[in-house]
């Protein structure tokens, strides 16, 4: 049996405000999905209905072939065996770390339970802090205590909400990773909200882009980075510009003269160029005039202009140093062909 | 709407309908005609009401703003011998009814008291030779009021200091102004909300106020109130007194609603770091410590001590089984009190969690407005509707069985229980409110997410959390309602004394040594609520 978790076609309403349109996917067993989205385009409301919290105004949510949620059925959020970790991590301040960490793991015996326990903080390496009230403990630690609660009860399927938003940034790679790691181990199937597309990348399978309530993209990130399937993905994906263009009878742009596009006479249309679209060479004719630099360590993002005013970014080693108002030679290396007609 | 929003809505509506229904009445007398009694007491002593309240106010308005925010600049902001023990030390006249310290002063400074015949031995004075402030006089009232009121305008003005931000202050200094042009230019005007919120508190237990001005002789609304009923039997009139004193409790209400408002906007940036506190040395330091000591000193430290010698000299005849049935009395009224209290401020705090929309809040605020209400008028307005609902219930019996059921409510303890919890609801409501505040929605439902139903994560997160809140509610209420007196006066069944009514009687029969005993055990548990107070502050302002 499978512990897929299958969405079909779910909304979710705040009394006249549909939150979550028409929404599905289906997330297979052991995979590690992600919802990722600008804030207020539904997809904490989504992961909250999955939880139970909400009901759905259509559609229907199971797992393990088992009906959740759907316009009639509401499965009470303590029947689910859904587990969760919230954004504020929600720890118990009356309970130890123990305490916290068997609240949902009522039905084990006495051995089972500290069995369970003890495996739990060696997972999550915390294990001297077993006695420690969760006030004493780092936000590190604690989300390691919530993550611990959560996997305490084997659910069928871990909901993370902005699991990383309130750690610094150094701490949020390095725990993203062990947590992506972990589930792996334990081939845990997980469904993690974030606004972050850096975090969606290191912990997801498949990242689903959400705007405005509506599903945009279901798919791996590299897919969601290199081919977006919309101008919202290719726009809210990674940096990059969407050159307005017109090809003449040759296939040549009026924008981008330096390019060849395939099947696009006459057509005006929009091409995504990504940062690393664009290499440094030395022996290029094409010389576009830098407008803007940013350095950014190993890294500077020049903002460069082309011929007919639009602006492209170009990342390349920070050696080569240009100042705003020079020109840097140039060519475009178009790896994916992103074009949407206009 | 669903249902069980619907049952907690009606419920909650019940209780708010319940809490104003005193002051209802009391504001309906206002239709009712003016009686020949009301032209009376127009053309005599009505006068004196308004002048004396208002001078009251003016004088501890005055009285509480010096002593109250000198304390508090000095303890948050300057270190001067014996500040950390001043930090929680200048609460202590808040254990002190001021019915009590009123008649301890008395005994200490009327013609053979230890003050006055001190002078007289040390100086050879005899009887008339010299002149000797009175104290039973609208400055002694001030004075007594502004010694034991204090304390609300300091707690509120100090916290109000400490969490100014560094910055701020910081700010003014580095532009040049010193420590004192930087309070009286930037601290002052920052916590004025603060200190306008604490002083109307102050304000509106001055007009409650009925011990200290009956035994001083000070004609006010309160002593009018009894005066009108008991002595002329006229309840009627007696509403409309009610009524015009709660206008001067209506504007103090607003006062206090505005300022804490203001002082939201007047929260500065987010506090880093305390900051370098004014060092006073040498003189200065001892000026320091001679204010905050002498307020603690008089409030407190001197009554006690003068309570203390009456009581080791009487205590033979008054530790007696009357004293045990004082105490059960007392005890038993405040245990009931306090209970019902906590069970309806948990009900609404809940509602209000469960559904927080515009009607709760607007039924919880109006629930937790008896703390402005004098007892006085607490009393009046549940004695009127009690004693109707009895008398229609006993001429109902009577035409249908012929049986008299008397006075079922009126006389009664449910009657005084009932006005308890209308002046004390807020006191319970507001410690569970703040300690629900605590439990965040995500606590609920991360114990769902774990396997835990409604009821099972009200038992094993939300009680074992709002354990300590409900435990401090219990208590505070508990000692105010030891505390009280007009409502208990006016309201207690007949001949049934507590350790407030029994202190305050013998004291008015000027059996002032007598009276010692009881009144000690009232400040002693007075001085409960005041150390739950000084833990809770150690660990807001942590240093």
């Amino acid at each position: 049996m499978s512990s897929r978790l299958v969405i079909d076609n779910v909304s979710v309403s705040y009394g006249e405000i549909e939150a979550v349109k028409n929404f599905s996917l289906t997330l297979e067993e052991g995979e590690i999905g992600c919802l990722l989205g600008p804030s207020g385009c539904g997809k904490t409301t989504l992961l909250r209905a999955i939880a139970g919290f909400e009901s759905v105004a259509s559609g229907s949510i199971t797992l393990k072939n088992h009906l959740l949620s759907s316009a009639s059925t509401m499965l009470p959020a303590e029947k689910r065996r859904i587990g969760m970790v919230f954004q504020d991590f929600a720890l118990f301040p009356h309970l130890s770390v123990e305490k916290n960490i068997l609240f949902g793991a009522r039905q084990l015996s006495g051995d089972d339970k500290l069995r369970r326990l003890d495996v739990l903080l060696k997972l999550v390496g915390l294990e001297k802090y077993r006695k420690v009230y969760p006030h004493e403990l780092s936000g590190g630690q604690q989300q390691r205590v919530a993550l611990a609660r959560a996997m305490a009860t084997r659910p069928d399927l871990l909901l993370m909400d902005e699991p990383f938003s309130s750690l610094d940034a150094g701490l949020r790679e390095q725990l993203a990773r062990e947590v992506r790691d972990l589930f792996k181990q334990h081939n845990m199937t997980a469904l993690v909200v974030t606004h972050d597309q850096q975090e969606a990348f290191l912990i997801a399978d498949k990242v689903a882009v959400m705007q405005q309530g509506e599903l945009m993209q279901w798919d791996s990130p590299y897919a969601v980075y290199h081919s977006p399937a919309s101008r919202f993905v290719a726009q809210f994906i990674g940096q990059g510009t969407l050159i307005k263009t017109t090809a003449d009878s040759n296939g040549l742009n009026k924008a981008l003269d330096f390019c060849v596009l395939p099947d696009s006479e006459g057509k005006s249309q929009e091409v995504l160029i990504r940062p690393d679209d664009i290499i440094y060479d030395e022996s290029s004719e094409l010389r576009l005039e830098i407008v803007d630099k940013k350095f950014g360590g190993a890294e500077t993002v020049y903002s460069l202009k082309l011929p007919d005013g639009q602006v492209i970014l170009c990342a390349i080693h920070s050696h080569i140093d240009k100042d705003i108002g020079e020109t840097l030679p140039v060519r475009l290396d178009l790896q994916h062909r992103i074009i949407f007609p206009t | 709407m669903n249902r069980s929003v619907t049952l907690w809505r009606a419920g909650l509506l019940f209780v708010a309908l319940a809490i104003v229904l005193p002051v209802l009445v009391v504001m309906s007398s206002l239709a009712q005609p003016f009686g020949d009694v009301w032209q009376h007491l127009a053309d005599t002593v009505l006068k004196d009401y308004v002048s004396n309240s208002l001078l009251l106010m003016l004088g501890v308005g005055f009285g509480t703003f010096m002593i109250g925010v000198s304390g508090a600049w000095l303890t948050s902001m300057c270190e001067f011998p014996g500040r950390r023990f001043f930090d929680w030390a200048l609460l202590l006249p808040m254990a002190m009814p001021a019915y009590i310290i009123a008649y301890t002063y008395t005994g200490m400074l009327d013609f053979s008291g230890p003050v006055q015949t001190m002078l007289r031995d040390w100086f050879g004075w005899g009887y008339g030779d010299y002149w000797f402030p009175e104290i039973r006089s609208v400055g002694g009232a001030v004075c007594m009021l502004s010694l034991v009121l204090y304390p609300y305008v300091y707690l509120i003005t100090r916290a109000a200091f400490l969490e100014q931000s560094t910055a701020v202050l910081e700010v003014s200094r580095s532009l040049g102004n010193g420590p004192w042009r930087t309070l009286c230019f930037v601290a002052l005007p920052l916590a004025r909300p603060a200190i306008v919120a604490g002083m109307s508190l102050a304000l509106m237990e001055t007009l409650a106020d009925y011990g200290t001005v009956q035994y001083f002789g000070v004609n006010t609304f309160t002593t009018g109130i009894f005066r009108t009923w008991f002595g002329l039997g006229e309840l009627q009139t007696a509403a409309q007194l009610s009524s015009l004193l709660l206008l001067f409790v209506f504007v103090l209400i607003v006062l206090e609603r505005w300022s804490r408002l203001k002082m939201r906007y007047h929260h500065t940036s987010s506090r880093q770091k305390y900051l370098a506190r004014v060092r006073l040395r040498g003189v200065r330091g001892a000026i320091a410590f001679a204010i905050c000591f002498a307020a603690i000193a008089f409030g407190f430290i001197l009554p006690c001590l003068q309570l203390s010698v009456w009581a080791i000299e009487t205590w033979e005849y008054a530790f007696d089984g009357d004293f045990l049935k004082l105490v059960l009395h007392s005890f038993s009224l405040a245990v009931m009190a306090s209970l019902c209290c906590l069970v309806v401020a948990v009900f609404l705090a809940y509602g209000k969690r469960i559904n927080n929309g515009g009607f709760e809040n607007i039924s919880v605020r109006v629930s937790g407005m008896g703390y402005a209400i004098p007892g006085t008028v607490i009393a009046v307005g549940v004695i009127i509707p009690f004693a109707w609902f009895d008398n229609q219930l006993d001429a109902w019996m009577r035409s249908q069985f012929d049986i008299s059921t008397g006075l079922l409510l009126s006389g009664t303890v449910v009657a005084l229980v009932f006005a308890y919890v209308v002046r004390f609801l807020s006191v319970s409501l507001q410690t569970v409110e703040s300690g629900l505040l605590k439990i965040k929605p995500t606590l609920d439902e991360a114990a769902r997410s774990l396997g835990h139903t409604p009821a099972q994560v009200l038992t094993r997160v939300h009680f074992p959390m709002l354990r300590i809140s409900m435990m401090t509610a219990l208590i505070l209420v508990f000692v105010d309602v030891l505390k009280e007196l007009p409502a208990t006066l006016i309201l207690r069944p007949f001949n049934y004394n507590t350790l407030a009514v029994r202190a305050y009687e013998l004291a008015a029969d000027e059996r002032l040594a007598e009276s010692a005993f009881p009144a000690l055990a009232i400040v002693l548990i007075g001085l409960v609520p005041v150390i739950l107070l000084v833990k809770a502050m150690n660990l807001q302002y942590r240093e």
